[in-house]
């Protein structure tokens, strides 16, 4: 259940980022972009495709989900490109480009019959349009900068689990943004989204100035 | 007799300006100058003939009301007065009465009090004794208006004013209302320090009746419960060893429920574990895999370098033993074939030696060293997840049945609560509870023992003030009663009179029983035409009957009262609504009669009228009785026209005409 879970959650992101004109999506930014969107679905009542994850050198990454791209990508759901293998002081690393593919709008047909698969889609909609939204340059870096990923004590290698809404701090920090408005001011699901991803934006340009 | 005079308003000029019921010509409003006799306000439904009535009427009380007061049951209320806001003026216009104002002019005795009130707030504005100011703040001067009267309170001056020159629809009545009457009583024929007193005693007395009243049903309630609590405690053996029990069964499943509690603690710490071992192993695993793909993909690519991504992608997958991204499997049964294709330098798919292949050649040695190396490692790790994944299967088991153990004992918990909170409940209180309950019934015991004996002393108070005002009240029965049968016999066909006797009455609920003075109607009647009978009351006559008695009343009380040179006003609301036609003459008769009466200060008689064809403002304006010049050069002067002065409703905008010329006929010699 959980493989095919994934695979929604993966299709579904990947026709977003068309849609939101980030196609074709690197590697590194479908599992940034898992991340992100696995850490506000509280935000919209949804459940995290997974609240674990392991602290990585080259940042998000997910072993089963990978396989899961390649699977998808064999079958034609969606396309792979421009596959190189690369070693240097982080060790190997596969690069790839994933897009849509030839079976991408059946399976998508498909999955958007259900409530559950309408509910997740438009979801992972406003996930990616908040992500576009932001400048291209602090894109694949914004993850970096997520309140989980960089909850206090984490460190290299640290396992994070946000699986409790009240340790899950990138929610905290999106709902928290209500308090600073002014009352009759109260936010939107949609808002706090938005206003998270410019809040790690701010974070990233801060960093870099 | 009371040593106070009392003065009682009457008056004398009406201005009402810039409120917009009544613009009156050209914009000016209302001003009027009473003369002696009667007024008539003349209007039609809607116009604001009570509004009128009551405009005089708050010139006088402002926004001052009793805090209860029910004028058909005055004896209900009581004697402390509230400043109530009102809109009752304000919410009839579109500007909610700004700038509005009525300044009114009574006379009370011979002394001239001016009062200037805004119309939206009823606030008094402007206040002249005899066209001297008087300042203060708005209690003082509304006092000063009390003070005029002679009347010792702002309640009894409130009661005068509002029951008794007043006749309006709501009325007290005053002949068929026994504690109606009584109250006036009390107001004109006590001393008025002792009216005070009396007024005060009754409130006070009532309250400690209602205090003791509420205080024995509490007290009797409790007093029940203590004693079925008390026959309980014969009981208390067998309840306290079930509580005891019930206690132990409560302990043991908390004892339980923190053991799961910790050993679920404990299970899921290990479960977060093994994931957190797992997730590391699988990207230690992904990058022995993305190593060992790496060196075997330079060998296809060096040979295959236009292979698309996905074949290469999925060769890559095969040849480092990283399942079949074909069919999904994990463990492909020919993942070594490849590899072994690739140490040849044949193609991979034809197994051919070609021209491709050989320009590669073969995989390297120490490429093959490495990748062999990495086989080794894969294959501890391989084996080390599988294990972690077996370990995460049984924690995950272990978890949902310690979720489900806790489920069942915190539900054996919550159970065994309750039972023991109603256990606890049902147990007779302590030696120490009940002694508490036991003083507390006592103090109250004692505090409605108090009580009694203060309602007792006060009554007996009250009775000596009511034995006062009695004899007062009785010295003056001859007169009242005497002028009474004078108006009374003006009004009805019937004979008419008066009798006096006492009232018996309740202070408060359980009060002692009074003897109230009280005058009652005699009348003699068809079947009865010699011999009055009681008629106690008002439904025992008819409909007019009823409202001349009590207005004959009135008439034969101010006689009483008055002092000989002072004027008296009454004000009457449409009092054609309850007679027949030949009353309406005769009311008419009387009420100009007794307006007109008096040798110093003027009566006057202000009574709003509706145009309905009956002869009631002729009547009250005498017209048959004067000449033509004098209907011409008196009758203007006695009339408050409001289809003149009134803002038109849609009545009088359609019908305007035909109204004037109904009153025109009315007033014609």
């Amino acid at each position: 259940m959980l493989v095919f879970t994934t695979r929604v959650w993966l299709v579904f992101l990947v026709d977003a980022a068309y849609r939101a004109g980030l196609n074709p999506l690197s590697k590194r930014r479908v599992h940034r972009l898992v991340f992100l969107s696995n850490c506000l679905a509280p935000l919209f009542q949804a459940t995290p495709n997974t609240a674990q994850i392991v602290k990585y050198k080259h940042g998000p990454f997910y072993p089963l989900i990978q396989w899961e791209l390649d699977r998808l990508a064999t079958m034609g759901v969606l396309t792979i490109d421009n596959l190189k293998y690369t070693n240097d002081d982080k060790g190997w690393w596969v690069s790839a480009d994933y897009g849509a593919g030839q079976m991408m709008d059946p399976v998508l047909t498909h999955c958007r019959q259900s409530a559950y698969g309408q509910r997740l889609g438009d979801y992972l909609n406003e996930v990616v349009a908040g992500f576009a939204s932001l400048r291209g340059a602090a894109l694949d870096e914004v993850a970096l900068r997520d309140e989980n990923y960089n909850q206090p004590g984490a460190t290299a290698d640290s396992f994070i689990d946000f699986s409790e809404q009240e340790e899950n701090f990138s929610l905290r920090t999106a709902r928290a943004f209500r308090d600073v408005l002014p009352t009759n001011l109260v936010p939107t699901q949609k808002e706090e989204l938005f206003l998270y991803m410019r809040f790690l934006e701010a974070l990233v340009t801060k960093k870099t100035n | 007799m009371a040593n106070t005079i009392i003065r009682f308003p009457v008056l004398k000029r009406l201005k009402v300006s810039d409120y917009q019921l009544f613009p009156g010509t050209n914009g000016k409003g209302i001003d009027h100058t009473f003369e002696r006799g009667v007024t008539v306000v003349v209007g039609i439904n809607g116009l604001g003939k009570t509004t009128l009535l009551n405009i005089i009427l708050r010139s006088l009380l402002g926004f001052n009301e009793p805090a209860k007061f029910d004028p058909y049951d005055p004896a209900a209320g009581s004697h402390k007065m509230v400043e109530k806001e009102t809109e009752y003026f304000s919410s009839r216009t579109t500007n909610l009465a700004e700038n509005a104002r009525v300044e009114a002019e009574f006379a009370f005795g011979s002394d001239r009090l001016k009062i200037i009130r805004h119309l939206d707030t009823l606030a008094i504005e402007g206040l002249y004794l005899n066209d001297k100011s008087i300042t203060g703040e708005q209690d003082e001067l509304q006092h000063e208006i009390v003070k005029a009267s002679g009347l010792a309170t702002l309640y009894d001056f409130f009661y005068v004013v509002r029951s008794f020159t007043f006749f309006l629809e709501d009325k007290v009545s005053l002949i068929w209302n026994p504690s109606g009457q009584f109250e006036i009583f009390r107001i004109l024929f006590f001393d008025p320090t002792k009216a005070k007193e009396f007024a005060e005693l009754a409130d006070k007395i009532k309250r400690k009746d209602s205090r003791y009243r509420n205080l024995r049903v509490y007290y009797n309630k409790a007093m029940e419960e203590l004693k079925r609590t008390e026959a309980r405690t014969g009981n208390k053996s067998t309840a306290t060893e079930e509580l005891r029990l019930k206690r132990v069964d409560v302990n043991q499943l908390e004892e339980s429920d923190a053991a799961v509690r910790r050993k679920l603690e404990k299970a899921l710490l290990g479960r977060t574990m093994i994931l957190e071992q797992i997730q590391k192993t699988r990207l230690e695993l992904e990058e022995d895999r993305r190593q060992q793909e790496g060196l075997l993909d330079s060998f296809f690519s060096r040979a295959f370098p236009d292979l698309p991504a996905i074949v290469s992608n999925i060769l890559n997958h095969l040849d480092g033993d990283h399942g079949c991204l074909v069919c999904g499997t994990a463990n492909p049964k020919k993942r070594h074939k490849f590899r072994d294709l690739a140490k040849q330098g044949v193609c991979p798919f034809c197994e051919t030696h070609n021209i491709r292949t050989e320009k590669v050649g073969a995989l390297t040695a120490r490429a093959e060293g490495e990748i062999n190396e990495i086989e080794t490692r894969l294959q501890g790790k391989r084996k080390n997840l599988s294990a972690l994944e077996a370990g995460l299967t049984k924690s995950i088991e272990l978890v949902d049945a310690l979720h489900g153990e806790r489920a069942t004992i915190s539900s054996k918990l919550i159970a065994a609560q309750g039972e023991l909170e109603q256990l606890e409940a049902k147990l007779p209180p302590s030696q120490e509870e009940l002694d508490k309950k036991r003083k507390q019934l006592d103090s109250e015991l004692r505090e409605m023992k108090n009580l009694r004996l203060e309602i007792v002393k006060e009554t007996k108070r009250y009775s000596t003030l009511l034995s006062e005002g009695r004899e007062n009240i009785e010295r003056l029965a001859t007169k009242l009663t005497k002028s009474f049968q004078f108006y009374a016999g003006a009004f009805l066909a019937e004979k008419c009179n008066l009798s006096y006797r006492e009232e018996k009455r309740r202070l408060g609920e359980e009060g002692e029983l009074l003897s109230y003075p009280n005058f009652h109607v005699n009348m003699t009647s068809a079947v009865s035409p010699k011999m009055g009978t009681p008629r106690k009351e008002d439904t025992q006559v008819s409909e007019s009957q009823k409202e001349f008695v009590d207005l004959a009343f009135r008439m034969a009380l101010f006689d009483a009262v008055r002092q000989p040179k002072d004027g008296v006003m009454l004000v009457i609301e449409t009092p054609e609504a309850s007679l027949d036609s030949i009353f309406v003459k005769k009311a008419g008769d009387l009420l100009r009669k007794f307006g007109e009466d008096g040798k110093g200060e003027p009566n006057v008689i202000i009574a709003s009228c509706n145009l309905n064809g009956t002869d009631i403002v002729r009547s009250l304006l005498g017209i048959d009785a004067l000449d033509k010049e004098a209907v011409k050069k008196e009758v203007p002067k006695k009339i408050i026209n409001l289809l003149k002065l009134a803002a038109p409703n849609a009545a009088v905008r359609e019908d305007g005409k035909t109204y004037q010329a109904e009153l025109d006929k009315a007033l014609s010699k």
